[in-house]
């Protein structure tokens, strides 16, 4: 009942076009009023502060800011140019060096927007030059541009970590499998498009020395993931001093080593991404407020309860999550759906017997599916406003796309070893 | 102002978190008021980075379905959630404002701070927060309809 409620007040004001933030406080406040339940404010107003206040919470802005480092320091095109003189004697070759280099900048930048702006401004003219259609290369960039978000680094696996009190290292780890899955995917849709459209029949394997000099390019930018993932995984620093060290080596890669970001632009830049945290970090503050309200009514046991009433079987209720976040990741953003739906899933989840692992890749998954599915979506703007093509079409070459991922995440949420196998290996 | 208070206190969070692992690494051993300062400077450059975000509109909000309506039903929808808004912050900034003075009493347990200073940054972003939005709901109150700044929308992370 109350469940009903808050979600009414706070769908009713998001859909109205209330800023997150706001809506979910006045919806906890609102809802202990209608209610009368005896709870002092003052609760509400420590759980929205205290929920922004741990320290660990500083990788949020440290890894955004080290991402934006990264996407202005010239990575982009440099990952390309490594990826085609790797991959581009393929048939559908610029296509598949899209979705590589769509896969290495994710893991760079942890963000799908600006992993499908980065390599979208220099694939999809190309792609286009070459005779492929502009809708596909738009819905290509569109959807490689998410695989960034499984791959280590990825900020909403961290958020949901940090939110659901999971180890980071071993969801950082469980969406490698998936994210390599999905490209795979992806690459064999782009090889049959190549063959069929005659544009792009693959060209000849280039010399030796031209990869290794591409590679050399690159080989600073990879380094990142690799020491970052290197200290997390043994244990060196923890994930939020690793954040620290990120920025840093991105901001010598940048200003230094690419030289594409002077010196004076770096305070800019720095501004830009603490502010976009705050904007995030406040939401993960006001749905800590909500849950507050939500752990001590006890709705994630009461919501089990009903769920296991229709059935106790643990496939129907990830079943029911994916056909739920499906429809969820439609209408918000991944991140903020995945701030709000986490504190109710993951107790829920555990009832039913699923690792908060294993749920949180299945959530980023499924959520992330939400950028590309018209008519709204993060990735699908940025890759439509860039082709300069309109949603129908896009939404056309969209299908089989889409079909792939959805394959993909069924497997990922249906055979637990497919994200897990990794996992449990480092445990 | 604000921006310039963001920025600083963003430089003050990195160089205490790389001061942390240098530290460690260096002298191998952790700086103890680290942690509590970290909080301090962090829930400062949250509060204050929304203010500056209200400032941007750049808050995270679904604006499809109210660009869609007829143009007097979003007009007073566009009103009618801006109030409310003000109410919820208005409201924030008064209790956050009561507990802050309730806790400045007590004092943080390495850097003897008043714990009230840490929580001011709730009430204070919060008023910022509120005169940027009181401004935006004048301006869609004349008839304006206010645009987000490009540049911050289209970083959003994860998305």
């Amino acid at each position: 009942m109350i469940l009903a409620v808050i979600c009414v007040v706070f769908f009713g004001l998001a859909l109205l076009g209330m800023p997150l933030v706001w809506a979910l406080l006045f919806t906890s406040v609102a809802t202990i009023w209608i209610f009368g339940l005896f709870y002092p404010l003052e609760a509400i107003f420590l759980a929205y502060i205290g929920s922004v206040e741990p320290l660990h919470l500083a990788a949020i802005p440290l890894f955004i800011f080290a991402g934006e480092l990264m996407t202005h320091g010239g990575v982009g095109r440099r990952l390309i140019g490594f990826a085609s003189s790797l991959l581009s004697f393929m048939p559908g070759g610029l296509g598949v060096v899209t979705v590589s280099a769509c896969t290495m900048f994710g893991s760079v930048s942890g963000s799908a927007i600006a992993d499908s702006a980065a390599i979208g401004s220099v694939m999809i003219p190309s792609m286009a030059e070459r005779g492929y259609p502009r809708p596909f290369a738009a819905a290509l960039i569109a959807v490689a541009g998410t695989i960034g978000v499984l791959m280590p680094l990825s900020i909403p696996l961290l958020v949901y970590g940090f939110v659901g009190n999971v180890s980071i290292r071993e969801l950082l780890v469980s969406g490698v499998l998936p994210g390599f899955m999905l490209a795979l995917g992806l690459m064999l849709l782009c090889v049959r498009k190549g063959r069929q459209l005659g544009c792009d029949i693959g060209g000849p394997m280039p010399a030796r020395s031209e990869i290794w000099t591409s590679f050399k390019a690159v080989l600073p930018a990879l380094g990142l993931p690799a020491v970052i993932l290197g200290g997390i995984m043994t244990g060196t620093f923890t994930p939020t001093e690793a954040a620290s060290i990120a920025v840093i080596y991105g901001l010598v890669l940048a200003v230094w080593v690419y030289g594409e970001v002077r010196l004076q632009q770096v305070p800019k830049l720095m501004l830009n991404s603490f502010i976009t945290s705050a904007v995030v970090m406040l939401v993960v503050g006001a749905t800590g407020a909500l849950s507050w309200l939500i752990t001590v009514e006890q709705i994630p046991a009461q919501l089990a309860a009903s769920i296991q009433a229709i059935s106790a079987n643990k496939y129907v209720f990830l079943l029911l999550l994916n056909v739920a976040l499906i429809l969820v990741g439609i209408f918000l953003e991944p991140l903020p759906s995945l701030i709000l739906t986490a504190p109710l899933f993951i107790p829920t989840g555990k009832a039913f017997g699923v690792d908060p692992v294993h749920l949180g890749l299945i959530m980023v998954f499924n959520l992330v599916i939400g950028l590309y599915t018209p008519p709204v979506g993060g990735t699908l703007f940025v890759a439509a406003k860039m082709a300069n093509v309109g949603m129908v079409a896009i939404s056309r070459e969209l299908i089989p796309m889409f079909a792939v991922a959805i394959l993909v995440l069924l497997a990922v949420t249906y055979v637990e070893a497919i994200p897990m196998a990794l996992v449990w290996l480092t445990r | 102002m604000i921006d310039l208070s963001v920025a600083v206190l963003a430089a003050a969070l990195l160089a205490v978190m790389f001061a942390n692992v240098a530290a460690r690494a260096a002298l191998n051993a952790n700086i103890a008021w680290n942690t509590e300062f970290g909080e301090f400077v962090l829930l400062w450059a949250t509060f204050l980075g929304g203010a500056a975000a209200a400032r941007r509109r750049a808050h995270m909000r679904i604006a499809e379905f109210v660009e869609a309506m007829p143009r007097r039903i979003r007009y007073a929808v566009e009103v009618a959630t801006r109030l409310a808004v003000v109410v919820i912050l208005a409201f924030l900034v008064w209790r956050g404002f009561l507990l802050a003075l309730q806790t400045m009493d007590q004092q943080m347990t390495m850097l003897g701070w008043p714990v009230g200073v840490q929580y001011l940054a709730m009430p204070a972003g919060s008023a910022l927060a509120l005169v940027f939005v009181l401004h935006e709901t004048a301006l869609v109150v004349a008839g304006e309809q206010p645009r987000p700044d490009d540049e911050i929308t289209l970083q959003l992370p994860a998305e």
